[in-house]
């Protein structure tokens, strides 16, 4: 169905080409003759380029690696970018003849604005690029390519000296400041350090720890005196300052106690009235009174009894008493020292805290200013090398590779293709257009189209083909004959203006 | 006068008496009149007019019958050839003949087709009575193929075409023969109400279809015109 849809199409253009045919013979004329105009009067411009390659390798290299920065970068953007400055336009402008100083801004404006459209840089992989200009004047288009190159690899090498200087001389202020920086914080690290003396909080804790083991300690051994002293004072109440009286007195009632005892050993066996029993009950009855004279007056006793005599036991304690009351005040007197010193160690800890951040903060930035300083001083050493490549020589340079060439044949679109290329594009618009008249005009023009608009009742009894006359009849028809004398007369005006313009009449 | 045509009115008088046939066009005259003949060299254009004969015939029953021709879009639509074409086809059948009634009066087809002027014609029989139906009946130079070609046009021809003396004419030539088939040529319907008119004396019609030259609503149009009771169906001439 679509194929047999295009088949009708296709006939149905052609035979609109027939039918049309003064008119189709006439527009191709007409178009051609168009074409072959505008390709009269297209300015031929004439192209020169030049190769030029950005040698990167030098023999230092290899040694420098990763020291000196010589980058990978699209060494024609770099070009472009030297080539578009107005600088080097103005340069060109000037030596080409462009410009000769009397131009109004506007006008050089202008001039550089056109330069910069026609000046064309692409890159040709690697470090190879190419630089090209395009000009209907062939002597200019050389020339100032010329110049272009010249100008460019002048400017190049100064450009990257410069550059290379700028940056060492940038990392160099960079040190400096970096370097005074630092013997600042160096220099309030050393005040802080000079003025804080209370050390660090690790000599202060154990301080606070010694000194509080001692306080246990002493807290230990007071308490200890204490007691000693406590039951000092308790067995010195017990002891009298003469013991001899009491001592006779108890040695009596001993003998009382014995002799009672003798006396009820003897009763369990005797009876009262035994001699041994009855010489006990004697002698206790002596002895009783014996007692009762010693304990019956102190003072007769005293006065009477010349055995009394200091207690030595006494004497003892009480000087152990002494002892132990000194012992006592002097520790006493120790630990309220020794607390006093806590307390200040305490205070003295609060202080080392606070100053501690204090000089966290001043080392920190003591640190950082250190570590950028010494990166900086890195940096420093590599731009000092780079400069060195590049004031010799080494490095990044550009080279011409291929140099420009005074361009004998015009470039781009030329009067040749115009000549060919018109007769087919006028003929393929003429095709077009009856092809577009064929689809846009309503009209019937393929059977099956008809049929699938209509109603299904009505039939299509049959397609008659086209009746053609024959080809040898059909020539020698009058239009046909002055269509074709039309076109031959047009060939041969073509011919003759193709050839006029090749051998350089217009 | 040219040679060909002096011929081609002696042979007619010669004809109209004992249907004898005459000098026959040779294959370069038939060419140039777009005549289809056995062994043409498009043959597709044969095929093409035989399928359709074929195709008629299926559709009516009966020996003979009129085929109205029509066509749409201005003069020029195709409906002459086709006429012609279709009773050449008809007539390709040994045991057939027709006739083509021309009453495309404005059309130079049969003018050419019997190669210049002729005495008298369709309008000349219809108009008086001295005129009789041999007069106007001529051979084509296709064997069994008659025409009877439109004559003299005045301001009435359009009523006479449409008057009971043209219906009896047309049943009178129908009858006559059994084996004779009536082709009448007739103005496109886009011009004339004539279509409509003589499709009731026909037995069947045919829209004709000038490629590029009509739009779909135009087709509508002209199958309404022809009358869908005798209409057998469009044919679309390249």
């Amino acid at each position: 169905m679509e194929t047999r849809f295009l088949l009708e199409i296709l006939r149905a253009v052609g035979r609109e080409l027939v039918g049309l045919r003064g008119w189709v013979v006439g527009l191709f004329v007409v178009l051609t003759f168009c074409v072959l105009a505008v390709g009269l009067v297209w300015p031929e411009r004439y192209e020169t380029s030049s190769m030029l390659y950005a040698d990167v390798t030098n023999i230092i290299e290899p040694l420098l690696e990763g020291r000196a920065e010589v980058t990978e970068i699209d060494r024609s953007s770099q070009a472009r970018e030297l080539i578009y400055t107005r600088k080097i336009m103005l340069s060109v402008a000037e030596e080409t003849g462009l410009t000769s100083g009397v131009e109004s801004p506007k006008e050089i404006e202008e001039i550089i604005k056109y330069l910069r459209e026609d000046i064309k840089i692409f890159n040709e992989g690697g470090n190879y690029f190419r630089v090209s200009y395009k000009n209907s004047d062939q002597a200019l288009s050389f020339d100032l390519l010329s110049s272009v190159v010249a100008e460019f690899i002048s400017n190049a090498s100064e450009q990257r000296r410069n550059e290379s200087r700028g940056a060492y001389e940038f990392i160099e202020a960079q040190v400096v400041t970096y370097k005074n920086q630092l013997v600042r914080a160096e220099n309030q690290l050393k005040g802080f350090k000079a003025k804080n003396l209370d050390g660090d909080q690790r000599t202060v804790n154990a301080r606070i720890g010694s000194l509080r083991e001692q306080i246990e300690e002493l807290g230990l051994t007071v308490g200890e005196i204490e007691s000693r002293r406590r039951f000092l004072v308790q067995q010195l109440k017990q002891e009298n300052k003469f013991l001899n009286v009491k001592g006779k007195v108890n040695e009596e009632r001993d003998r009382l106690y014995a002799l009672k005892e003798r006396l009820n050993m003897l009763r369990l066996s005797y009876l009262e009235t035994y001699p041994d029993i009855i010489t006990l009950k004697q002698q206790i009855t002596g002895q009783e009174l014996v007692i009762e004279s010693m304990q019956g007056g102190v003072f007769v006793s005293r006065t009477s009894s010349t055995e009394t005599e200091e207690n030595p036991l006494y004497n003892t304690l009480r000087t152990r008493l002494s002892e132990t009351e000194i012992s006592l005040g002097s520790q006493q007197k120790r630990l309220e020292s020794l607390e006093r010193l806590l307390l200040r160690e305490h205070e003295r800890a609060g202080r080392v805290a606070s100053k501690e951040a204090e000089m966290a903060e001043l080392t920190r930035d003591y640190d950082v200013t250190r570590d950028i300083y010494e990166e900086m001083l890195g940096r420093k050493e590599k731009a000092r090398l780079s400069m060195t490549l590049d004031v010799e020589g080494q490095g990044v340079s550009f080279k011409i590779q291929e140099p420009a060439v005074f361009p004998v044949l015009p470039s781009g679109i030329s009067f040749l293709h115009f000549v060919f290329f018109a007769p087919i594009l006028s003929l393929m618009a003429v095709v077009s257009l009856v092809t577009f008249y064929v689809f846009v005009d309503p009209r019937l023009r393929s059977p099956s189209l008809m049929m699938s608009g209509l109603p299904e009742n009505i039939e299509l009894l049959a397609v008659i083909p086209h009746v053609s006359t024959r080809l040898t009849k059909r020539i020698v028809r009058s239009d046909v004959v002055l269509l074709f004398s039309v076109c031959v007369v047009s060939a041969l005006l073509y011919i003759a203006v193709v050839w006029s313009r090749f051998n350089g009449y217009f | 006068m040219s040679d060909d045509s002096k011929k081609g009115v002696r042979a007619d008088v010669g004809v109209i008496t004992n249907m004898a046939e005459v000098v026959l066009k040779t294959q370069d005259e038939l060419e140039a009149l777009k005549i289809i003949y056995p062994g043409m060299y498009q043959r597709e254009v044969l095929n093409s007019f035989r399928e359709l004969r074929s195709r008629l015939l299926d559709k009516v029953k009966g020996d003979n019958f009129v085929l109205l021709v029509t066509s749409l879009g201005m003069s020029g639509g195709g409906s002459s050839f086709v006429s012609m074409n279709m009773s050449a086809s008809f007539a390709l059948d040994e045991e057939r003949t027709a006739i083509y009634i021309d009453c495309n009066y404005d059309s130079p087809y049969t003018k050419k087709l019997l190669g210049g002027d002729y005495d008298y014609g369709l309008m000349d029989y219809l108009k008086g009575n001295d005129v009789e139906l041999k007069d106007i009946i001529y051979s084509t130079g296709v064997p069994r193929v008659r025409v009877i070609p439109a004559g003299k046009i005045d301001d009435s021809s359009l009523e006479r075409l449409a008057s009971d003396k043209m219906h009896q004419l047309i049943a009178s030539i129908k009858e006559r023969y059994p084996d004779r088939f009536v082709v009448l040529g007739v103005p496109s319907v886009s011009e004339s109400s004539l279509p409509r008119i003589l499709s009731k004396v026909a037995d069947i019609s045919l829209l004709v279809v000038p490629c590029g030259k009509v739009t779909p609503n135009q087709v509508m149009a002209g199958i309404d015109a022809v009358g869908e009771e005798k209409f057998a169906g469009l044919v679309f001439n390249n």
